[in-house]
């Protein structure tokens, strides 16, 4: 008699426990949710009259994305000289960033802000890939709970943050990803992404360069494959290709960022040269060869849903900024 | 439109275009406001048929008529029309005005608005039709980006992000050259040769005929027709913060930065050869998205 007492007393406190965490959880989910909501409110600045650009709302944003955060950082590579750029990408796109940095070689006036990277290498373009390593080392031990997709740009790429939440909306940020305009290359074969138009990174893509593949860049100790570096050494070559090749041996994916109908998001030239690719110079030659897809003629070449755009030099970055959020155009609602 | 051939048939992540466009047979049926056709008279020159040629592929092809008034024939651009004239800088005037007596020769019933341009030119047609609206086509009417100078009290309007003149300012201008022969009224400004400045000569001539020069910026009093690059429109005062021309002699006040340009803006100008395509893709191609709720969504279309 007793043991049952105590047994529909012991259960009862069980059903009591269970339901409490049940309403804990509730709630918590609860305030989670709406505190998601409410983020995504940042969206919904919406002029409400008929005359629009063509802006494409999605509706009720997918479950999953609701009870995931999706922050970018957006990390712009930047020197002295061109300080007046990072200040024209802090006024146009780079205020759509959940996080904003600049990398540059120094701080001044334009730009007191600017990260300086130890620089035990000279700011030329020869060392990009040793900027690029203290970048990512940098990001690792002050940045990697800031967001969870990273996004390197130059400064003179425009981008379209909207559509890269769209794009990434795709993909796992818990995954080893990174993401741009591949190239293809013998010695990678995954391919690799364009440093021009900007690549994302995910938080376990930097955690494995920093951890597992810079010590073998610079550290003195040797590991079991005794006289092989897991990835290129020193500061020279192509930054673009030796991040991924390192990144293929690291087993971080090279992902597909193109659109629906295969069309390229991340834009490597500019868009005259990408849309009149049949103009016979070297970069579009360049890309028509190495292009790890099939590139489209013509405006095919270019994603609605474009993601980035490269050599947007100075002051043409507001140009964009108008022709794409500015600009409206007023079409007759016939619905009245 | 573009908008509507993204609808996508996943119900779970409908896509919807914010204004989705009825199936109309002709371009003034869908932006029909009032029935009113715009002719668009393009400037181009033997040496720069191919912007011509770009001009037809991108925002050329929403008007409802396409001419480009030129001085040669050309196989590969048949709406060329041949001019009479000697195809300088410095001839600018007589061009137009042979243009504009051609127009109203074989065109006048053609359209109810008739918008100049050159050929590196950018117009956005549908905010165009939504300017125009607002006007009346039966008057005397001349639109652009409007410069002040002694000799037009009401001003004149710059050629180069071109202008719009309605039938009737079109029928006084040609009538009237065509009774005087060389002289409007004695002793008056408006000459009719074929050198100087294009522009400013059509600007005193229309004032003397008594044809309106309208305001043609938006409802916040923002220009609509840019005359000058968009870079320098939106950062001219720091590119140029002695003098300026725009700032000096812009009939209305020129407001700085993003301010300068309406979100209505009808043209652009100095967009040369392939960057027509550029900006037809950037205005035409590009979208964004944007997540909102359903009860947003309803709001937008309501």
């Amino acid at each position: 008699m007793n043991s049952i007492k105590r047994y529909v007393q012991y259960s009862k406190l069980n059903l009591c426990i269970v339901l409490s965490k049940g309403i804990l959880i509730g709630f918590v989910l609860g305030t989670l949710t709406i505190h998601l909501f409410a983020s995504s409110s940042q969206y919904m600045s919406i002029k409400n009259d008929l005359s629009q650009h063509p802006i494409v709302y999605q509706t009720d944003e997918p479950i999953h994305l609701k009870t995931k955060r999706s922050r970018i950082l957006c990390w712009i590579t930047t020197s002295p000289k061109t300080h007046l750029r990072a200040q024209l990408i802090k006024d146009t796109w780079g205020r759509r960033c959940d996080k904003l940095l600049f990398m540059s070689s120094t701080q001044d006036d334009t730009l007191p802000d600017a990260i300086v990277l130890p620089s035990t290498v000279n700011d030329t373009y020869e060392n990009l890939w040793g900027k690029t390593q203290e970048a990512l080392k940098y990001l690792y031990l002050h940045h990697l709970d800031d967001a969870e997709w990273f996004y390197k740009a130059d400064d003179d790429t425009y981008a379209i943050i909207e559509n890269m939440r769209y794009l990434l909306s795709e993909f796992d940020a818990s995954s080893a990803l990174h993401l741009g305009f591949k190239y293809k290359n013998p010695g990678v074969q995954q391919g690799f992404m364009s440093g021009g138009s900007g690549y994302v990174l995910t938080k376990e893509a930097i955690a494995r360069f920093v951890k597992i593949g810079l010590p073998k860049l610079n550290s003195s100790n040797i590991s079991e494959n005794a006289n092989v570096d897991l990835c290129v050494s020193g500061s020279k070559g192509l930054e673009d290709l030796n991040l991924g090749s390192c990144l293929e041996i690291l087993n971080v994916t090279a992902g597909d960022s193109r659109d629906d109908n295969k069309k390229e998001r991340f834009l490597p030239l500019s868009l005259e040269n990408m849309i009149c690719g049949h103009l016979n110079n070297t970069d579009n030659n360049f890309l028509q060869q190495w292009a790890f897809y099939p590139l489209k003629p013509g405006i095919d070449c270019c994603s609605p849903y474009a993601v980035s755009f490269h050599y947007v030099e100075d002051y043409e970055l507001k140009v964009y900024e108008y022709l794409i959020y500015g600009l409206r155009l007023y079409e007759r609602n016939t619905k009245s | 439109m573009i908008s509507q051939q993204i609808i996508d048939e996943d119900l779970t992540r409908a896509i919807v275009p914010v204004s989705p466009l009825q199936q109309v047979s002709s371009l003034s049926e869908k932006f029909n406001f009032k029935g009113d056709r715009i002719l668009c008279w393009v400037i181009t020159s033997p040496k720069t048929h191919s912007r011509a040629q770009l001009i037809k592929q991108t925002w050329g092809r929403r008007c409802d008529k396409l001419l480009f008034m030129s001085s040669i024939q050309d196989d590969t651009l048949p709406e060329a029309i041949p001019l009479p004239v000697n195809d300088t800088y410095a001839n600018l005037r007589g061009k137009t005005q042979e243009a504009l007596k051609y127009l109203y020769r074989h065109h006048l019933d053609d359209a109810d608005w008739f918008y100049k341009a050159d050929d590196d030119t950018y117009a956005v047609m549908e905010n165009m039709r939504h300017l125009l609206s607002s006007f009346n086509a039966s008057m005397p009417l001349h639109l652009g980006f409007k410069y002040e100078h002694p000799k037009v009290r009401h001003g004149f309007m710059s050629g180069g992000s071109g202008y719009v003149l309605t039938k009737e300012a079109i029928r006084r201008f040609v009538e009237k050259s065509q009774q005087s022969k060389g002289n409007f009224t004695s002793g008056k400004q408006c000459v009719l040769d074929h050198e100087g400045p294009e522009d400013l000569n059509l600007g005193i001539c229309l004032e003397e005929l008594n044809v309106t020069a309208g305001d043609s910026r938006d409802e916040n009093k923002v220009e609509r027709f840019l005359p000058w690059s968009l870079e320098d429109m939106i950062c001219g005062h720091l590119k140029n913060p002695g003098f300026w021309y725009l700032r000096e002699f812009s009939y209305f006040p020129l407001k700085q930065d993003m301010d300068c340009c309406s979100p209505y803006a009808v043209a652009f100008h100095y967009v040369k050869d392939y960057q027509l395509k550029v900006y037809e893709y950037l205005i035409y191609g590009l979208h964004v998205v944007m997540y909102t709720t359903s009860e947003q969504l309803n709001t937008i279309y309501s």
